[in-house]
C-alpha cells in the first residue's frame, strides 16, 4: 500500500494550515479602509496610527479570526452529517438545523441578550437548542424503518428549513417589523468582528465540536457501510451516533449564534477535501477543518471587498459557490451512488 | 524423410486424443468423491459433541483434536442457542422466532435454511447482537452474549452480509482494513501488523490486485470476494455469510464454494452459511438446520433434512429429492407447476 496514512495526513495538514495562514495574511491587507501595506504591518507590531490600529486590529483581525474558526466548524459539521446520513449532500444548511438554530437566536435575542460572554454561551445554547429541535423533526419526517433515503431526508430538510425561515419572519415582524432588513442580512450569514472574549468562547465551541467527531472518526468509516455492518465490526452504533450528531449540532449552533446560518460550505469543503485525500474521515475531518477556514475566511475577503466600502454577506459568496455546486452534485455524485 | 514424419504424426494422433478423453472421463469425480467419503466422520463429531455437554472451555486447536479423536475430546460449541424467542416489533402478531435451540459446533458448516420471511436474516442479528432476544440465551464461545460488548462479539464473529453499498468512495483495501477495527479501536490509524493481516485476507480470497480499486467500480463476484476478504480481516472463529451466491453467475459461485471450502479445511474456519439455495447448502455444508414458521424444524446431515416431504410441506409446493450426479450429495429439485388457472 502507499504511503502510511500518518504521513499524508501530516502533508495534507501541512500544505492547508499553509494555504489558511496565506489566506489570512492576504485578508488583513484587504478592506474597504485604504490602508497601505506598510501601515498594516506597522499595525501588526504595534506601532501603527490610530486608523490603521483600530482598523487592523480591531476589526480585520477577529474578523479574520472569527472567519476562521466559523469556517472550520460548517465544514467539519458537514462532514458530521454525512457520515451520519451516509449522504454527500447532507449539510447543516441543506438538513434544515442552521434554520431551526437561527430560529432559536432570534427567540433569545427578543429577549435582549446582550454581547458579554456569558449573553454569547447563552446564545449558543439557544441556537444548539433549535438545531437539535430541527433535526430532530427533520429526522422524524424522514426516518423509515430506521433509514433516511436521500430524496426523503433532502425534502425534509428544505421543508423544516423554510418554515424556520418563515418563522423568523413572522416573529421579528410582530415585534419590531423594522429590524426585519437587518434580520434578513444576518439569515445570509454575516460576519463581523467580535470581542476576544467571545472569540475564545467561539474556539472553545469548536473545539469541543471537533474532538467529539474527530475522536470518532474511524467509526464513521464503519458506519458509511450501514449501521447494521458497522455493529457486526465491534461498533456501538448508537453512542457513536448521538456523539456525532451531538457534535455537529453544537458546531452549527455556534456558527449560527456567532454568524447567522452560512450556508454551503459543510457541503462543498468536504467533498473537495474527499476528491484530494479520499473519503477516509480519519483524514477528511481534519483536512476539512482546515480548508473550511481558508475557504470562508476567502469568501468573507470577498465579501467585504467586492462592493466596498459596502459589503455583502458572506452566505451570499457561498451560497453563490453553493447552489451551482449542489446541482452538480446531485447530477453526478448523487447518481453515481444509486 | 518428411514423409516418415508426417506418417508418424498422423499414427500418433489418435493415441493422443484417446488419452485425452481418458483423462478428461476421470478428472472430476476423482477428488470430490475422495473428500465425501473422508468427510463422513467429521459430520458426526457436532453431534457426538452436543451429546456429551462439556463445559465451554478454550477453544484453541481442539478442533482437529475433536475430529481425529473421533469425539473423545469433544469441542465445545461455539454458538449455543437456548430456547431463543425473538418478535419482530413493528408486525404485531406476524413474524417471530420461537424457542430456538440449536449449536455451532468449531469447525463445521452449518447450513441454515428455510423459506423467505422465516426469520434467517434475523437468528444473524440475534447472533451479532444487532437485536436482543425477546427470551432464550445465545452463547458465544461459552460466554452469554448478553454480557459482551459489540467489540468482543466482532472479534469472534465475522458477517458477510447480502448486500454491500458504501456510501463513500472507499477502496478495496481501505474496506478490508475495517475489518481490523474490533482488534485496536483505540487506533486512529492502522498499524503496520494491521496493514499485513489485511493484505493476507485480500490474498486469499484474490482481491490483492484491486486494493486500490474503489469498491463501488468492482463486480458483483469481485464485490463479494472483498467482503469476504473484509470478514477474514477480522480473524474470526466463526464466519457467517448470507446468501453469497445471490447475483453470481455460476463461475463466481463456484469459486465463493471453493473459497470457503478451503477457508474451512485450511485455517479450521466454523461457517454458519445462511442461504436460498438448497442445493449450494446442501453440497458444502457438514449440517443443515432447516427453519420453519418460526421454529427449528429439523437439524442434522443434509441427508437426514432434505426430504420431498419435508421440504414440500415446509415450502409449501411440490419438491423432489435425489442425488447429485458427481457429488452424490442431496440435490433439490422443484416439482415445476403446470399453467395457473
Amino acid at each position: 500500500m502507499r504511503r502510511s496514512p500518518a504521513r499524508r495526513l501530516a502533508l495534507a495538514v501541512a500544505a492547508l494550515a499553509a494555504a489558511t495562514v496565506l489566506a489570512a495574511v492576504v485578508a488583513l491587507f484587504v478592506g474597504s479602509a485604504a490602508i497601505p501595506a506598510r501601515a498594516v504591518v506597522a499595525a501588526l507590531v504595534g506601532r501603527g496610527g490610530d486608523v490603521a490600529g483600530v482598523v487592523v486590529l480591531g476589526l480585520r483581525l477577529p474578523r479574520i479570526a472569527a472567519a476562521l474558526l466559523a469556517g472550520g466548524a460548517l465544514a467539519v459539521a458537514g462532514v458530521g452529517f454525512q457520515a451520519l446520513t451516509r449522504n454527500p449532500l447532507a449539510d447543516p444548511s441543506i438538513l434544515g438545523v442552521a434554520s431551526g438554530a437561527a430560529f432559536a437566536v432570534v427567540v433569545a435575542q427578543l429577549f435582549g441578550v446582550g454581547t458579554t460572554m456569558m449573553a454569547v454561551l447563552g446564545l449558543t445554547a439557544f441556537a444548539f437548542a433549535g438545531a437539535l429541535v430541527a433535526a430532530g423533526i427533520v429526522y422524524l419526517i424522514a426516518a423509515s424503518d430506521g433509514e433516511l433515503p436521500v430524496q426523503t431526508l433532502l425534502l425534509a430538510g428544505v421543508i423544516v428549513g423554510l418554515f424556520f425561515s418563515a418563522a423568523i419572519t413572522v416573529v421579528i415582524s410582530v415585534v419590531e417589523f423594522d429590524r426585519l432588513g437587518g434580520v434578513i442580512h444576518w439569515m445570509l450569514g454575516n460576519l463581523r468582528a467580535v470581542s476576544p472574549g467571545a472569540l475564545a468562547v467561539f474556539a472553545a465551541l469548536l473545539a469541543a465540536g471537533a474532538w467529539l467527531i474527530l475522536g470518532r472518526a474511524r467509526q464513521l468509516n464503519l458506519l458509511a457501510l450501514g449501521e447494521e455492518a458497522a455493529q457486526q465490526l465491534g461498533v456501538d452504533a448508537e453512542r457513536l451516533k448521538l456523539r456525532v450528531f451531538v457534535g455537529a449540532a453544537l458546531l452549527t449552533a455556534a456558527v449560527v449564534a456567532f454568524a447567522g446560518p452560512i450556508g454551503f460550505v459543510g457541503l462543498i469543503v468536504p467533498h473537495g477535501v474527499r476528491l484530494v485525500l479520499g473519503p477516509d474521515n480519519r483524514m477528511l475531518v481534519p483536512g476539512a477543518l482546515l480548508a473550511g477556514a481558508a475557504f470562508l475566511l476567502a469568501a468573507d475577503t470577498v465579501a467585504r471587498s467586492v462592493v466596498a466600502p459596502a459589503e455583502i454577506s458572506v452566505g451570499v459568496i457561498t451560497a453563490f459557490c453553493g447552489a451551482p455546486f449542489f446541482v452538480y452534485l446531485l447530477r453526478t455524485r448523487y447518481r453515481a451512488i444509486q | 524423410m518428411m514423409r516418415a514424419e508426417g506418417e508418424r504424426s498422423v499414427s500418433q494422433a489418435p493415441r493422443r486424443g484417446a488419452s485425452l478423453v481418458m483423462r478428461a472421463m476421470k478428472e472430476p469425480p476423482e477428488p470430490l468423491t475422495g473428500r465425501s467419503a473422508e468427510q463422513a466422520p467429521r459430520r458426526g463429531a457436532p453431534l457426538v459433541s452436543r451429546a456429551m455437554k462439556e463445559p465451554p472451555e478454550p477453544l484453541t486447536g481442539r478442533r482437529a483434536a475433536g475430529v481425529e479423536g473421533g469425539g473423545v475430546t469433544s469441542p465445545a460449541p461455539i454458538v449455543e442457542f437456548g430456547d431463543v424467542s425473538f418478535v419482530y416489533p413493528k408486525s404485531p402478531g406476524g413474524f417471530r422466532l420461537a424457542g430456538l435451540t440449536f449449536d455451532v459446533a468449531p469447525g463445521e458448516i452449518l447450513g441454515v435454511i428455510g423459506p423467505n420471511s422465516v426469520g434467517k436474516t434475523t437468528l444473524i442479528r440475534l447472533l451479532t447482537k444487532v437485536v436482543a432476544p425477546e427470551s432464550g440465551a445465545i452463547r458465544l464461545a461459552g460466554r452469554p452474549l448478553a454480557g459482551m460488548t459489540q467489540r468482543e462479539v466482532a472479534r469472534l464473529v465475522a458477517v458477510v452480509p447480502q448486500d454491500l453499498a458504501p456510501a463513500f468512495p472507499f477502496t478495496v483495501a481501505e474496506m478490508v482494513l475495517m475489518g481490523r477495527y474490533p482488534h485496536a479501536p483505540g487506533r486512529y490509524f492502522e498499524d503496520e501488523d494491521d496493514r499485513a493481516r489485511a493484505r493476507e485476507a485480500m490474498a486469499r480470497t484474490g482481491v490483492l490486485d484491486l486494493a486500490a480499486t474503489p469498491v463501488a467500480r468492482l463486480a458483483g463476484g469481485e464485490r463479494q470476494r472483498v467482503v469476504l476478504a473484509r470478514a477474514l480481516s477480522q480473524e474470526p472463529r466463526l464466519l457467517v455469510l448470507d446468501e453469497p451466491t445471490a447475483h453470481l453467475d455460476l463461475k463466481h459461485q463456484a469459486e465463493i464454494v471453493a473459497l470457503l471450502r478451503r477457508l474451512n479445511r485450511a485455517a479450521g474456519l466454523t461457517v454458519l452459511l445462511v442461504t436460498h439455495d438448497l442445493n449450494l447448502a446442501a453440497e458444502i455444508a457438514d449440517r443443515m438446520l432447516l427453519l420453519h414458521a418460526g421454529r427449528v424444524e429439523r437439524v442434522g446431515p443434509p441427508e437426514s433434512v432434505l426430504d420431498d416431504a419435508t421440504l414440500s410441506r415446509v415450502y409449501g409446493c411440490a419438491v423432489v429429492v435425489d442425488k447429485h450426479p458427481v457429488t452424490r450429495r442431496p440435490s433439490v429439485h422443484l416439482a415445476w407447476p403446470e399453467a395457473d388457472e
